[in-house]
C-alpha cells in the first residue's frame, strides 16, 4: 500500500534533493542573515547607497592605513639611508646608501602608479604635519565619500612627534572598474534580490524539513515489504556507527579547514563553508535515518557493542553462576565480597578516608543482612510447604513467585511431587470408591434373593416334616442363610467405613454415659454366655467429639466379638481413663481360642482369631471398628498377649 | 377381616409374605407387582394396609405411596433392601407409617402389620383423656397405672413404668442416665452405675417389635435416652 512512495528511486531522489536543498538552504539562510545585519529588511531603507555602506568605508580605511603605514616606513628608511650615506667614509657603503635611496624613489613612483586614477576610483591626499603634500592622487573630482584619518607617529630615538593626515575620496560616479564598482554592483544586486533571498531561505528550509521527515519515515521501509528491513550500515553496531560518523565529521571539518578564515575572499569562503555544512548535513541525515531504522526495529540498544559486551559478560557470569552448587555460589559471593572489600579498603586507607570505609562496611553488612533475611523468608516458605505436604495437605502448592535458581527449582520439584502424589491419591480414592460402590450394589442385589431364601427356609421349618435328617438339613440351611445375611451387612459397612463413604455427624458426647449405655445393652447378653462385664468409669463426664452411632458400632463390634470368642466363665473388662487431653477406652477379654496372630493382622479384613472359620461372624468386625474410629479422628489399637485380647480406643477430649 | 395389599417386583417374596399373612385367618391378601398396579388395587378395593417395596422398576415404591396418599390414608409399610437411614427418613416423611428392612424376619413383619392395623382401626374410637399419654402405639394411663401397646396391656415393673412415664412426659427430650436415676430413684447414682441402661434395655424389649432397631425408645449414644416424638 505504501510501497510506491518508499521505492528505491524515490528515496534516492529524495536524498539527492535533500543534499541539494541543504546547500541551497545554507547559502540562502547565510545570505539572508547577512542581509539582515546590513539592515536590508529595514523598511526605512528604500534603496542602497554604496558610498554610505560599511563595506565602502571599511575598504577606504583599509587602503588609507596601508598607505600611511607604507609611506611612513619608506620615509623612515629614506631618512636612515640618507644619514648613513652622508656619515660614512666608506665609499662602498655610501654607494649602497645612494642606491637604497634611489630604490625608495622607485617604490614611491610604483605607489603612485598603483593608486593612479586609471586603476582605481580611490583618491587620496597625504599631509604631513598639515603642511606638505608628499603624495596626492586627488585632483578635485566629484566624490561620493570623503574620509579623513589622522595618525600620530612617535620617534622614540629622536623624541619627535609627527602627524600624518590622509584625506580619502571615492569618486562618483565610478570612473573605472575596480573593487569599489564591483562591490557596489553586487551590493545593489543583493539589495534588489533581498525578498527573493528571504523566500528562498524559508522555502528551502521548509523543503528540507519535509524531505528529512520523509526520509526518516522511509528509513528501513522497502517496496512490497511490510516490516522494517535494515541493510548496509544500519546493521553496524550503533555505538560504532556513532564513533564512525563523528570521526568522518571531524575529518571533514578539519580537511575543509574549519577555524581558518580568509576575510578577503568571501566567495570562496562562503562556498567552502556551504560545502562543509552540506557534507555534515548529509552525514547527519544518514545518522538520523540509521537511528530511525533502529528505533523502528527496536534494535537501537541491542545492536551496540556496549550491549553485546554487557550481555556477554552477564551471560558468562550467569552461566558460571548457574552451574555452581549452592555452596559454589556462596563461595563465589564470598570471594567477590572479599576482593571488593580488599579493593575498597586499600583505596580508602591509602587515601586516608577511613570514614568512607566504615560507610562501606555498614552498607555491606546491611546488603548481606537483607539478602540473608530474604533467603530465610523464601526458604521458610518452602519449609512450610514441605511441612504441609508432609502432613498430608496435598493441595499445597508453594508459590514460586520471587524465588530464584536453587530455591525455585526446589519449590518446583516439591510442587511436582505433591501434584503427583495428589493424583495418585485421587486415583486410589476413586478406585476405592468404585470398589465400594460395586460392593454395595452387588450386596443389595444379593439381599433380594437372600430374603427369599431366609423366608422360604423359615416356611419350610414350619412344615410338618417327620424325617429327622431333613430337619437337620433345614437347620443348617437356616444357620448359613443367617450367616450370609450378616456377612453381607458387614461387608457393606466395612467397605463404606474404610473408604469414608459414610456420613459422620460429629457432636459432643459423654464417653462415661456412652460406656454405661453400652454395658447396659450387653450385660444381660454376656451373662447368658457366662461372661461378666466389669465396667470402670470415672465419676465425672469425659466429653469427646464423635458420632455416637458410629462409636456405638465400634463397641457393639467389640462386645459381640467378646460374646462369640470369649472363654466362658471369664470377665470382660471395659475401662475408661483420661490421659492429658486424651480419652482412653480399654477393652479386654480372654479368648477361647489361642490367638496366634498379631493385633495388626487381626484387623485385616476377613481375619479371625481362629483360622477355621467355622464359627459365626464375618471377620470384618475389628476392621470396621478401626475404620469407624479413624473416621472420627480417633485411634484404634489391638494388642494380643497370650490369650488376652486388648483393644484400645483413643479419642481427643474436648473442653 | 382385613384386606392387605402386598406389592413387590419379586414374585417369590410376594408369595412368601402371602403365606405368612395367610397364617392369620383374619387377613385377606391382594398382590401387585408394580407401583401402578398397587395404585389400581387400592383404588378398586377397600384395602386396610399396604406392604410396599421401595426398589421397583418403572414406578418405585415411594412414588406409588405418594400417589396413594393423595386419595387414601391407608397405613403403608415400606419394604427396603437399602437399609439406608436416608431412605427410611424420606419414606416416613412422605407419609409411610413404618418400614421393614430386607432380608426380614417373618415374625417382625407380622408384628408390624398387626400393630399398624390396630392403630388404624382404633384411631377413630380412641377417647382422649388428660391422664392418658399417647405416643404412636404406646398409651400410658397414669390413673390406672397401665401401659398399653396397640391397645393391649403390657406388664411393666414399677421402675420401668416410671422411666417410660418420665420420657413420655417430654417426648423428644434427651434424658441422661443420671437425670433418670435422680428422678426415678430419687437418689444419686454412684460410680459405674448402669442400672438405668439395663432397665431401658428391658423396657425396649417389651415395647419394641425389634429391640435392635427401636422405633420409640431410642438411645442417644453418649447423651441419654428419649422417646421419639412423631413415631
Amino acid at each position: 500500500m505504501q510501497g510506491a512512495i518508499y521505492s528505491l528511486p524515490v528515496k534516492f531522489t529524495a536524498i539527492f534533493l535533500s543534499v541539494l536543498t541543504c546547500a541551497l538552504c545554507t547559502v540562502s539562510v547565510f545570505l539572508t542573515a547577512i542581509f539582515i545585519s546590513l539592515g536590508f529588511y529595514n523598511p526605512q531603507m528604500t534603496q542602497f547607497d554604496y558610498y554610505q555602506s560599511d563595506d565602502c568605508s571599511t575598504r577606504v580605511y583599509y587602503a588609507a592605513s596601508t598607505i600611511v603605514y607604507d609611506y611612513y616606513s619608506l620615509y623612515r628608511n629614506q631618512a636612515d639611508w640618507t644619514e648613513s650615506a652622508l656619515m660614512s667614509a666608506d665609499a662602498e657603503l655610501s654607494a649602497a646608501a645612494v642606491e637604497g635611496i634611489a630604490s625608495i624613489d622607485d617604490e614611491l613612483a610604483g605607489y603612485q602608479e598603483q593608486y593612479s586614477p586609471d586603476h582605481t576610483n580611490f583618491r587620496f591626499t597625504l599631509l604631513k604635519d598639515n603642511q606638505t603634500i608628499p603624495i596626492s592622487t586627488y585632483a578635485g573630482e566629484e566624490y561620493g565619500l570623503r574620509q579623513e584619518y589622522t595618525f600620530t607617529v612617535y620617534d622614540n630615538e629622536q623624541q619627535t612627534e609627527e602627524t600624518l593626515t590622509i584625506q580619502c575620496y571615492v569618486v562618483s560616479p565610478f570612473a573605472v572598474s575596480d573593487e569599489y564598482s564591483s562591490s557596489s554592483y553586487w551590493y545593489t544586486w543583493a539589495f534588489d534580490m533581498k525578498y527573493q533571498m528571504l523566500a528562498l531561505a524559508i522555502g528551502s528550509t521548509l523543503l528540507l524539513i519535509v524531505l528529512c521527515v520523509y526520509l526518516i519515515c522511509a528509513a528501513g521501509r522497502k517496496k512490497g515489504v511490510n516490516h522494517v528491513v535494515a541493510g548496509g550500515l544500519h546493521t553496524v553496531p550503533f555505538d560504532l556507527l556513532t564513533v564512525m560518523v563523528w570521526t568522518v565529521g571531524i575529518l571533514l571539518a578539519v580537511s575543509m579547514g574549519i577555524g581558518y578564515y580568509d576575510a578577503t575572499n568571501i566567495i570562496t569562503e562562503g562556498l567552502r563553508t556551504c560545502l562543509l555544512i552540506t557534507g555534515l548535513f548529509a552525514l547527519g541525515l544518514f545518522y538520523v535515518m540509521s537511528f530511525a531504522v533502529r528505533c523502528k526495529q527496536h534494535t537501537l540498544w541491542k545492536n551496540t557493542i556496549i550491549y553485546r559486551v554487557y550481555h556477554w559478560i552477564k551471560n558468562g557470569i550467569l552461566r558460571f553462576y548457574r552451574n555452581r552448587s549452592i555452596v559454589g555460589k556462596s563461595l563465589f559471593f564470598v570471594v567477590l565480597l572479599a576482593f571488593l572489600t580488599f579493593f575498597v579498603g586499600t583505596m580508602c586507607i591509602s587515601s586516608h578516608n577511613e570514614g568512607a570505609f566504615f560507610l562501606y562496611v555498614v552498607l555491606v553488612a546491611f546488603v548481606v543482612g537483607s539478602l540473608l533475611m530474604g533467603f530465610q523468608v523464601r526458604y521458610r516458605r518452602i519449609r512450610r510447604g514441605i511441612e504441609k505436604i508432609a502432613h498430608g495437605d496435598l493441595e499445597t502448592r508453594i508459590s514460586t513467585k520471587g524465588l530464584y535458581d536453587g530455591l525455585k527449582e526446589q519449590a518446583e520439584n516439591l510442587n511436582q511431587i505433591s501434584a503427583a502424589v495428589q493424583t495418585a491419591v485421587e486415583k486410589q480414592l476413586k478406585s476405592e470408591r468404585m470398589k465400594t460402590e460395586l460392593i454395595t450394589n452387588v450386596s443389595h442385589d444379593i439381599k433380594t434373593p437372600l430374603t427369599s431364601i431366609v423366608n422360604y427356609v423359615d416356611l419350610l421349618k414350619k412344615q410338618q416334616i417327620q424325617d429327622p435328617t431333613a430337619k437337620e438339613y433345614i437347620e443348617v440351611l437356616e444357620r448359613q442363610a443367617i450367616r450370609l445375611k450378616k456377612l453381607i451387612e458387614d461387608l457393606i459397612e466395612a467397605s463404606k467405613a474404610s473408604t469414608g463413604n459414610i456420613s459422620v455427624n460429629l457432636g459432643v458426647l459423654d464417653t462415661t454415659e456412652l460406656l454405661k449405655q453400652v454395658s447396659g445393652e450387653y450385660i444381660d447378653r454376656l451373662a447368658q454366655h457366662q461372661l461378666e462385664l466389669v465396667l470402670t468409669v470415672p465419676e465425672k463426664e469425659l466429653p469427646v467429639l464423635a458420632d455416637g452411632q458410629l462409636l456405638w458400632r465400634v463397641f457393639d463390634n467389640l462386645l459381640s466379638n467378646a460374646m462369640k470368642y470369649s472363654q466362658p466363665g471369664t470377665r470382660v473388662y471395659l475401662d475408661l481413663t483420661e490421659e492429658k487431653n486424651q480419652v482412653l477406652i480399654v477393652f479386654r477379654n480372654i479368648s477361647r481360642y489361642p490367638l496366634n496372630i498379631s493385633g495388626e493382622e487381626l484387623m485385616e479384613r476377613f481375619v479371625r482369631g481362629d483360622s477355621s472359620r467355622h464359627t459365626e461372624g464375618s471377620g470384618l468386625g475389628l476392621s470396621i471398628a478401626r475404620s469407624l474410629t479413624e473416621l472420627m479422628n480417633g485411634r484404634f489399637e489391638i494388642k494380643v498377649d497370650g490369650d488376652l485380647f486388648k483393644a484400645q480406643v483413643t479419642l481427643t477430649k474436648t473442653i | 377381616m382385613y384386606n392387605i395389599l402386598i406389592c413387590d417386583d419379586e414374585k417369590d417374596i410376594v408369595s412368601a409374605l402371602k403365606i405368612y399373612l395367610a397364617s392369620e385367618e383374619e387377613y385377606q391378601t391382594f398382590t401387585a407387582y408394580t407401583g401402578e398396579e398397587a395404585i389400581q388395587v387400592v383404588k378398586q378395593n377397600e384395602i386396610h394396609l399396604v406392604l410396599m417395596d421401595i426398589m421397583m422398576p418403572q414406578m418405585d415404591g415411594i412414588t406409588a405411596m405418594v400417589a396413594i396418599r393423595e386419595f387414601s390414608n391407608v397405613p403403608v409399610i415400606l419394604l427396603t433392601a437399602k437399609g439406608e437411614d436416608t431412605d427410611k427418613i424420606l419414606g416416613l416423611n412422605l407419609g409411610a407409617d413404618d418400614y421393614i428392612t430386607k432380608p426380614f424376619n417373618p415374625v417382625e413383619v407380622l408384628a408390624r402389620v398387626k400393630s399398624q392395623l390396630r392403630r388404624y382401626v382404633q384411631l377413630g374410637s380412641a377417647v382422649k383423656k388428660d391422664t392418658v399419654l399417647r405416643i404412636g402405639a404406646i398409651e400410658l394411663d397414669d390413673e390406672a397405672k397401665v401401659m398399653r401397646l396397640d391397645g393391649e396391656p403390657v406388664q411393666l415393673t414399677r421402675t420401668e413404668y416410671e422411666i417410660l412415664k418420665l420420657l413420655m412426659q417430654e417426648p423428644g427430650k434427651v434424658f441422661s442416665s443420671k437425670t433418670i436415676y435422680n428422678k426415678v430413684w430419687a437418689d444419686n447414682p454412684y460410680g459405674a452405675e448402669n442400672t438405668v441402661a439395663v432397665h431401658i434395655r428391658h423396657l425396649r424389649e417389651k415395647i419394641e417389635i425389634n429391640p435392635a432397631e427401636p422405633r420409640y425408645l431410642k438411645v442417644v449414644w453418649g447423651q441419654g435416652y428419649k422417646i421419639e416424638r412423631g413415631a
